[in-house]
């Protein structure tokens, strides 16, 4: 089941069978905690997450005071019951027992990383931290190699990311191509699609300061705060530890 | 602890994911590098009880310079190799000569 939704996701072309992500969200978070944070299930999530972009269905509707948006919203409520669901299931048990989980999770919030910046650091900071304090740690100790890779991969593009680099994301995200020039359009039109396109263009780029800057409040406050929780001393003394 | 770390049992292919990951948290934050790793460094015997004093000194002088020079991670993976080579005690053996 799980391989045909995210085989429907992928398609470019909707059908009748696609999977319509506000209903299939909530159904995979459920799935995924009732499955004990199956990575079947997960690895769905995060085809999920790449497949859905900000823009969809309220392309201009960012408010200028926090920077969400509906999608953004949406986003952070799954990636949150994600974040919860997989950090209470690998801190059950030993993270060498939950390996493949361990490769997904990561591989899945690097993904949001890049997809939904704004929804992964706007995620109420005691998950965060949860995650960065229990689960980062805990696999940086991983003697499996591929639990270990995942960790460092995550590592990695965490600490690359920079708001200026999302902005930039962001603003290749939401160009959108105008379809709407026709054959049979008068010069007037064209002149005044022109007026209407330059307005866009206008909006699109306020959009994207506003979003640059709801970003980098949300980098200075909360995510670099959990850089330099990750930046600790600690992470110094497991990379380099005896 | 079980045995850990580039300075400890964990394979040395894995050295290169390691090393990329120092050289950008060196990027992330420059001016607070040097203390982090004078921090995480400062306990005796650690990482290796083969590693003096002055080979930490060494290591934290030659990572703060390779983080601010052009091309970091090649300086940075130079600076890293002698000090992983003394903690895994491998000076003046054949490891040495390995990429």
């Amino acid at each position: 089941m799980c391989g045909f939704i995210k085989s429907t996701l992928f398609s470019i072309e909707k059908g009748v069978f696609t999977a319509n992500p506000t209903v299939v969200g909530p159904l995979l978070t459920a799935a995924f905690e009732s499955s004990n944070a199956s990575p079947v299930i997960l690895e769905t999530i995060k085809v999920l997450i790449q497949t859905v972009q900000d823009h969809d269905h309220d392309a201009g509707r960012v408010d200028p005071t926090d920077g969400s948006t509906p999608v953004r919203l949406w986003m952070r409520t799954l990636l949150a019951e994600i974040f919860g669901t997989s950090v209470r299931e690998l801190t059950a048990g030993s993270l060498d027992q939950r390996i493949d989980l361990v490769v997904t999770f990561f591989s899945t919030i690097s993904k949001a990383l890049h997809s939904h910046p704004w929804s992964l650091l706007s995620i109420p900071e005691p998950i965060l931290s949860a995650t960065f304090s229990q689960v980062v740690h805990a696999a940086l100790e991983l003697q499996d190699r591929l639990g270990y890779i995942a960790v460092i991969n995550f590592l990695q593009d965490w600490i690359s990311y920079s708001p200026s680099a999302v902005a930039a994301s962001g603003s290749a995200h939401r160009r959108r191509p105008s379809s709407s020039s026709s054959s049979k359009a008068s010069e007037a039109t064209e002149v005044q699609s022109e007026l209407d396109l330059a307005k866009v263009a206008d909006l699109r780029r306020e959009e994207n300061r506003q979003f640059a800057e709801a970003v980098a409040r949300y980098t200075s406050g909360i995510g670099f705060g959990l850089v330099k929780l990750l930046l600790s001393v600690r992470v110094f003394r497991i990379l380099i530890s005896h | 602890m079980r045995a850990q770390g580039m300075a400890g049992a964990q394979p040395s292919s894995l050295l290169p994911q390691q090393t990329d990951l120092f050289f950008r948290l060196s990027r992330s934050d420059p001016s607070q590098f040097k203390v982090w790793l004078i921090t995480a460094l400062a306990e005796d015997g650690f990482p290796s009880s083969t590693v003096s004093n002055a080979d930490k000194d060494s290591l934290v002088r030659g990572l703060v310079a390779a983080s601010a020079a052009a091309k970091g991670l090649r300086a940075f993976r130079d600076s890293l190799k002698p000090f992983v080579l003394r903690s895994r005690n491998l000076v003046d053996t054949a490891c040495e000569h390995l990429d």
